[in-house]
């Protein structure tokens, strides 16, 4: 009540200051519908415009409004609807038809230095809006691009809170990074870990050259222009949006249960010959679950985020400010990313031919994490093969009383509450308990960084627009980490003095650039020229210190003053670098009626990267569409009603090497003995090549957007083929150079592929819903490797050496390794198994064995029979969308996919004795005619069945449904009672269900270099995540 | 007002234009290391870069590719040793050079051409890299006389091992230079003999105690002399320097301004030839330094440390002894020396018995009972810190006095008599006439096992290195193993070369041509 009667004041107030301006008040009501289907549009924005006055629509679609008679005009928006400004001529009754916006094609689309109607678009660009953004909230701005982007690859690199997800445009393009150039606000940026998603307006992907092309030598990885929120003209809104969320292992991995185990191993010792360990008859004293210890469970994951926005004719403004913390679901706060980010973006039109603006953010970072895909040390594979014999803790006597734990007393591992961590005295190596491991990280990165520009654009004439823009990225880096005293077993221990390490990183880059763009139509044609310079520069700097022997009990808070030691076994060290940059570029767009349109984009760039022979490069491109179905001569096309084909070609470059790697570093490993004494010598660790210049790739697209059913179903289907040359690697050179090679142009890749994006949106009795398809489907293939091999070699795993290599003719980092032909059933089939020349091929095989295939038919079994058993990278990529509306209620879901693909499965160290299996080891053959696929169990492995074979490879294909959700908005007459604009409330679910025959924790392994892809050594699994969250809009 | 500012932006727009393509502004020179194009300026930093030339001479392994001891090797290929190792897969690539049937594949084969060529290169870029280096004539001239001298030296090793081989005096300053063509040898030859006569008219004749392992202009002379005497002995050809003959004469009286001049002499003791206390000594005319200084413990990077991999790779595979420790058993000694010796006292201190062993010895692949015991693992040339294996101690005493006396016997000296007994009654042997057979015999007496053996039958010609290298049916009384794997036959059809590394051939896409016989 009291609420009312403020309101009343408030009214009375406003409209006593009101009149005192103007003659009379005037309230016009009336209703808005549906143009096609008469059915009431509730929720529609009234604004009078120019001022900040404004209501919304009731759930009947009605609406009543005040007139300030600042304007004599109404303007009416939906999502989804065109709108609709509508001079109110003195009329008291309005009633509004609002045309369907199903028009896709009217978006604008942000193309780099300028946005343009998607109309007229040559080029080949995906977008994800705000909206798709806030209904469905990413943890990291990458990720909202996952599924809803054909031809944009995004696979989160594991579930550890913060892990970057790996993003590949259109392939593989390089053996280099591989990563997009990220734009935010025009400005480049390393990263974009720093964002806060909900600051998201826009996020256009450039995946053709002729698009990517206006971002030269850094484009060929494509371009991922981000724009964050402005405000608009109109009342102020402040909203805040939050949601909780808790997050659970979404698998576990069925593992030997402790009898099981000791079965196995007393068949694996009596196999090899060893003596059993245990007796037959013994009961476990315990059974871990080690996976049970090691989930979190309901590990916790929160976000809050402020913003408010709005503006009036003079000026504009958006500001937020937001937290975000996840824990992961293995280690909790040990494996925690922690977010804080601030921005203010404003627009003031200072003068009417001169505007002024700035983009500022900063954002803090704190990350904690754990090794996530590791054959080492990583605490998930070490809960996959550790024995499930050894508790938790250790709280038995007689088993403290053993010299493990005697002679290792002041360096045993406690929890908070004292109890002292178990100790295997079987399972040896990197395998240790996995609660002790995570009690002793402490490795915590910090961030800070701000970015922002300012700028200002001067209209000189009509069309003629000058924009000068200043940008800065300041990011400072903090590291440390505390070693403290500890024992896990005999080889990961330290028992000697504790010690600290710290690093201090600070890069700064500035970006000034600055733009003359001129539009122009004469009659339908209708053209823009742009030109423009770029300069930036980065500078960087790192200090890092050592220190030994430092007490404390707070591993948070350690310094490197805190030594104690007398050895003074200090150590510091820093660098520095530079690199610059120095674009300048030109862009023509033509159009006629939107009918024909062209792009013709030259930009050329020079980077310090390169030395003085190569240092600039042109990078052209050319794009055209021609706009079939406005053409008279077009026969009718039935349902379609929008035709459009584009045609684009383009050059981009990729310059992602390090510093100075045309010039020789001076290396002072050399030494000999002169006079008795050891002088240090100096010579260039490589030759080098000034010659090297940025990779470089070509690209065709043809394209085919449609619209059917009145735009009701819109598709787009792109052809490409993108060859990049001159991939920069160090391959060998003749030994007569006498030096080891520089970086050099050597290597081509192919990506071709086809994408297929397509939206269906309809709306009838009040129901709205969409449903949306996304495709890609890319061959890569490694066309050229200039080397005496032609191969590059890969990633290695576990301790059995490289398992992908690249190759000419295969795609880049395929699994290597030998093929099997099923298990020896007897020593028949051993005998059996002859060389050309009648030998044995496996003469120390047994039954039980794996039989391997001679591939180069040679006679022997050995490194040279490696053959292609997979390939990481897959073929066909998929995102389904869809929501529906009805009524306040909304629900959409989000799966993707990828097929074609296999995932090397090596979680188990299989090298070591007394490691722990899943069950699948119940499978092993046990004698002839049991198993053709799994070899007999054996400490011995006198035949290599462990080596690097098809045996690990699974298929890798998957969908999974990412999203679910279902939302609900409270009713605006409800609402507009207690002055909330919008209040929704929602509850989703992330990777509810995955579809794979992969029998590992997790089916989405991301590239952890570009040759280290789908190797799954034990990967940090995703959650399964509930969230509560609501947004409220005042 | 308006107007104006709109002028004003325009001027700015297009000054901004123009200006900004400052050239400047793209040269990032780095912060934080420094690079070959700022670094020769100061004669610390031309000592640093001689440094790295000499540092090639120590070099025995190539990362990555194998571990390959000039000495070792070059006496496998000879009739002294046999390749040994622990079983036949432990010393594979060994044991090709050992039987003569060496796949162009071979690794050790490899190693050796690339360690060459690194020397080559970093010699090659400080005489380069010298002309605009901050320092006095004299200081330039001594350090291009060393890069002369370690280049021929360089060069010596690559062309009688490999010998149509590509020929640089400058490096190669981008792909482009890439792909070369195969020297003839003569012209191979008469650089080194170039460079050398050069460098014996630079260097110093006395190297001070504080300098001991830098090279002196007798060093070059010994080695003009060996490279003459192999050249001329394959080739039957004389040198061309400057467009001079250099022939038996000029190399001899090279020798006898030596032989007077220079202070070299004999040690009374021969063994202490192979001692710690010999080192850089009176009969040292060319040694290359090993030792443990920095002990090293890096296996990824055996190239940094300073020990001798000859002497770990030789050394018997014993333990518990206190005068052996841990050698790996390469190069076990053929029994056709330890006859070919005979009585001569030599034989003492060039071989090691197997019975002079205490401890536990494990008897490897192609044991004969008979090891090398001038460069070994023994208790002498122990390393004091760091991997045992990689900082064994001992010197390689590349070029003699002794070598040099008889270098000039054979060279057709006044003085042959008393040189080739100088020789002689150092060990206490009787004075044997000074013919031509008996001073080239004298060679393998004195200079067995030192890396000397295999080049000496070369040039003699392929039907006596086929008599010499072929060794069938004899293994001695303490061998382990079949007689076959002792058996021995030379392959004359490569005249002793070893073949140009498949991966070479192969990057030149066809300029350069394998050697015979592969």
């Amino acid at each position: 009540m009291s609420k009312n009667l403020y309101k009343v004041l408030f009214a009375i107030f406003i409209i006593s200051l009101v009149s005192s301006f103007s003659l009379q008040a005037q309230t016009v009501t009336g209703n808005v519908k549906d143009g096609t289907t008469g059915f009431s549009i509730p929720g529609v924005s009234v604004l009078e415009m120019g001022t900040i006055n404004g209501t919304v629509t009731d759930i009947d679609g009605n609406f009543s409004l005040q007139l300030t008679q600042g304007s004599d005009t109404l303007e009416f928006s939906f999502m989804g609807y065109e709108t609709l400004s509508l001079a109110v001529g003195g009329r008291q009754v309005i009633d509004v038809l609002l045309k369907e916006d199903l028009l896709e094609l009217d978006e604008v689309v942000v193309i780099g230095y300028g946005t343009q109607k998607k109309k007229v678009v040559t080029g080949a660009i995906s977008t994800v809006n705000a909206e798709e953004i806030s209904k469905v909230p990413v943890l990291q701005a990458g990720q909202a691009m996952q599924g809803r982007t054909a031809g944009v690859q995004v696979t989160n690199q594991s579930g550890q809170p913060g892990d970057p997800p790996t993003i590949r445009i259109r392939g593989v393009g390089t053996t280099g990074n591989s990563d997009p150039l990220y734009v935010v606000d025009g400005l480049v940026v390393s990263n974009i870990e720093y964002l806060n998603p909900g600051d998201i307006e826009q996020m256009d992907v450039l995946k053709d050259a002729a698009s990517a092309a206006i971002y030269g030598a850094r484009a060929a990885n494509g371009v991922v222009l981000i724009t964050t929120k402005s405000g608009t003209k109109g009342s102020i809104n402040l909203t805040y949006s939050t949601y909780y969320g808790i997050q659970n292992a979404a698998k576990k991995l069925d593992m030997l249960n402790s009898n099981e185990y000791m079965m196995m191993m007393n068949e694996g010792a009596r196999n090899g010959g060893f003596t059993e360990p245990f007796n037959p008859n013994a009961v476990a004293e315990y059974d871990t679950d080690w996976q049970d210890a090691i989930f979190v469970q309901n590990a916790p994951m929160v976000s809050h985020d402020v913003s408010v926005a709005g503006g009036n004719d003079v000026a504009t403004f958006s500001s937020s400010l937001s937290y975000f913390s996840q824990e992961g679901i293995i280690g909790g706060d040990k494996s925690k990313f922690e977010r804080i980010t601030a921005r203010l973006n404003s627009r003031i039109k200072v003068t009417d031919w001169f505007n002024f603006g700035n983009n500022l953010t900063f954002s803090h970072v704190k990350r904690k994490g754990i090794a996530s895909n590791s054959s080492f040390n990583g605490v998930y594979s070490s809960a996959l093969n550790m024995e499930p014999l050894l508790p938790v803790f250790e709280q038995n006597p007689d088993s403290l009383a053993q010299p493990r734990y005697v002679n290792n007393a002041d360096y045993l591992i406690r929890n908070s509450e004292g109890l002292i961590y178990g100790l295997s005295n079987r399972v040896p190596g990197e395998v240790v308990n996995p609660m002790a491991l995570l009690e002793i990280q402490t490795g915590e990165t910090r961030v800070d960084k701000a970015v922002g520009n300012v700028f200002g654009e001067i209209e000189l004439i009509k069309g003629l627009k000058f924009k000068s823009s200043l940008g800065i990225d300041l990011a400072y880096v903090n590291y440390d980490s505390y070693r403290p005293l500890y024992y896990l077993n005999g080889a990961q221990k330290n028992i000697n003095k504790t010690s600290v390490y710290k690093s201090v990183e600070r890069y700064i880059t500035w970006q000034w650039e600055n733009t003359l763009i001129y539009t122009k139509s004469i009659k339908d044609h209708n053209f823009s020229i742009l030109l423009g310079t770029s300069a930036s520069e980065i500078n960087g700097e790192n200090l890092n210190g050592f220190n030994t022997m430092v007490p404390t009990d707070d591993p948070n808070n350690v310094y490197l003053d805190m030594s104690m030691d007398t050895a003074r076994e200090a150590q510091a060290g820093g660098g520095a670098f530079h690199e610059a940059w120095f674009s300048a570029f030109a862009r023509v767009t033509y159009d006629y009626k939107g009918k024909y349109a062209f792009t013709g984009i030259i930009r050329r760039d020079g980077s310090s990267k390169f030395g003085p022979n190569n240092r600039y490069g042109n990078f052209p491109s050319l794009g055209v569409s021609w706009l079939l179905s406005e053409e008279s001569f077009m026969p009718d096309l039935g349902a379609i009603n929008f035709l459009k084909l584009r045609a684009s070609w383009g050059i981009n470059g990729n310059d992602k090497i390090g510093s100075y790697q045309y010039l020789s570093v001076m290396d002072y490993s050399r030494a000999y003995i002169i006079g008795g004494t050891r002088l240090i010598g100096a010579s260039p660790r490589f030759i080098s090549n000034l010659d090297i210049r940025w990779e470089e790739s070509e690209q065709i697209d043809l394209a085919i957007d449609l619209g059917v059913f009145d735009d009701r179903l819109i598709a787009t289907f792109d052809y490409y083929i993108k060859n990049t040359n001159g991939l920069l690697e160090r391959v060998a050179i003749p030994g007569h150079v006498g030096n080891d090679p520089p970086y050099a142009n050597v290597g081509s890749v192919r990506n071709n592929g086809v994408e297929l994006s397509t939206t269906w949106r309809h709306y009838i009795k009040g129901l709205k819903y969409s449903i949306g398809f996304n495709g890609s489907y890319n061959i890569n293939t490694m066309t050229q490797i200039a080397n005496d091999e032609k191969s590059i070699q890969g990633a290695s795993w576990s301790v059995a050496g490289p398992v992908t290599r690249t190759e000419e003719g295969l795609p880049i980092a395929y699994f290597y390794g030998w093929e099997t032909n099923g298990i020896f059933q007897d020593m028949n089939d051993v005998n059996t198994y002859l060389a050309p020349n009648g030998e044995l091929l496996q003469p120390l095989a047994s039954p039980g064995d794996v039989r391997f295939v001679d591939i180069n038919g040679d006679g022997v079994i050995d490194d040279e029979d490696r053959t292609k058993i997979g390939n990481p990278t897959p073929d066909f990529t998929m995102g389904v969308t869809g929501s529906v509306e009805f009524k306040n209620f909304d629900f959409s879901f989000l799966l993707i996919g990828a097929f074609g693909h296999q995932i090397f499965n090596g979680s188990q160290r299989m090298d070591l004795q007394f490691t722990n299996s899943t069950t699948k080891l119940l499978d092993r053959w046990t004698g002839p005619g049991t198993s053709n696929t799994n070899p007999i169990y054996t400490w011995s492995d006198k035949n290599l069945n462990n080596r690097i074979s098809d045996l690990y490879i699974e298929n890798g294909d998957y969908v999974r449904v990412k999203n679910i959700q279902l939302g609900y908005s409270i009713p605006s007459n409800l609402l507009s009672k207690i002055k909330i604009k919008d209040w929704r409330i929602y509850v989703s679910a992330e990777n509810l269900l995955t579809f794979t025959s992969y029998t590992g924790a997790d089916p989405e392994i991301g590239a952890m270099s570009s040759f280290d892809i789908g190797i799954d050594r034990g990967i940090y699994p995703q959650a399964r995540t509930f969230r509560f969250g609501t947004t409220i809009t005042f | 007002m308006k107007r104006h500012m709109k002028k004003l932006g325009v001027l700015m727009a297009i000054a901004f234009l123009l200006s900004a393509c400052e050239k400047d502004f793209l040269d990032r020179p780095p912060l934080d290391t420094v690079v070959s194009s700022n670094f020769y300026k100061t004669e610390a930093d031309a000592m640093s870069a001689l440094v790295a030339v000499y540092d090639v001479l120590g070099y025995q392994s190539t990362p990555g590719v194998s571990w390959a001891p000039f000495l070792t090797m070059s006496d496998i290929l000879s009739d002294d040793s046999f390749a040994g190792g622990s079983d036949p897969n432990d010393g594979k690539d060994e044991d090709e050079f050992n039987t003569y049937n060496i796949p162009t594949e071979n690794l050790i084969v490899h190693a050796i051409y690339l360690k060459n060529y690194t020397g080559i290169y970093r010699a090659n870029l400080l005489m380069e890299k010298i002309v605009d280096i901050e320092a006095s004539e004299d200081f330039k001239a001594r350090i291009v006389g060393e890069c002369k001298f370690l280049r021929a030296y360089f060069y010596l090793e690559q062309v009688r091992f490999f010998e149509n081989i590509p020929l640089l005096t400058e490096t190669i300053k981008g792909p482009s230079g890439y792909i070369q063509s195969q020297a003839t040898p003569a012209d191979v030859y008469n650089q080194i003999a170039t460079d050398l006569i050069d460098a014996v008219n630079v260097l110093p004749a006395n190297i001070p105690a504080n300098e001991k392992g830098r090279i002196s202009k007798w060093a070059a002379s010994g080695l003009l002399a060996r490279t003459y005497l192999f050249y001329n002995g394959v080739y039957g050809a004389q040198f061309t320097v400057n467009e001079n003959t250099v022939d038996n004469s000029v190399v001899l009286g090279y020798l006898e301004d030596m032989i007077t001049n220079s202070g070299h002499a004999l040690f009374e003791d021969y063994s202490e030839n192979f001692h710690i206390s010999g080192e850089f000594g009176v009969e040292s005319v060319f040694e290359v330094s090993h030792g443990d200084i920095l002990p090293w413990w890096d296996w990824g990077y055996v190239r940094g440390g300073e020990g001798n991999l000859a002497a770990q790779m030789q050394g018997p595979r014993v333990t518990g002894s206190e005068n052996w420790d841990r050698g790996w058993s390469f190069g076990t000694v053929n029994y056709k020396l330890v006859e070919d010796m005979g009585n001569d006292p030599r034989l003492d201190y060039t071989v090691l018995f197997q019975s002079e062993l205490d401890g536990a010895l494990v008897k490897g692949y192609q044991h004969t009972g008979y090891y090398s015991k001038k460069y070994s693992s023994d208790a002498e040339h122990w390393s004091t810190g760091g991997q045992f294996e990689l900082n064994r101690t001992c010197n390689f005493r590349v070029i003699r006095f002794s070598d040099v006396l008889l270098m000039a016997a054979e060279l057709g000296s006044p003085n042959a008599q008393d040189y080739l007994d100088r020789v002689r009654s150092r060990v206490g042997l009787e004075s044997i006439p000074a013919t031509a057979d008996n001073i080239y015999n004298e060679r393998r007496l004195e200079l067995s096992l030192e890396g000397v053996r295999y080049f000496d039958v070369i040039r003699k010609g392929m039907s006596f290195a086929s008599q010499q290298f072929t060794s069938v049916g004899l293994r001695g009384p303490d061998y382990i193993g079949d007689q076959v794997i002792f058996d021995v036959t030379f392959n004359n059809s490569t005249k002793g070369f070893l073949p140009i590394p498949q991966s070479e051939v192969d990057q030149m896409g066809g300029t350069f041509t394998q050697n015979t016989g592969y």
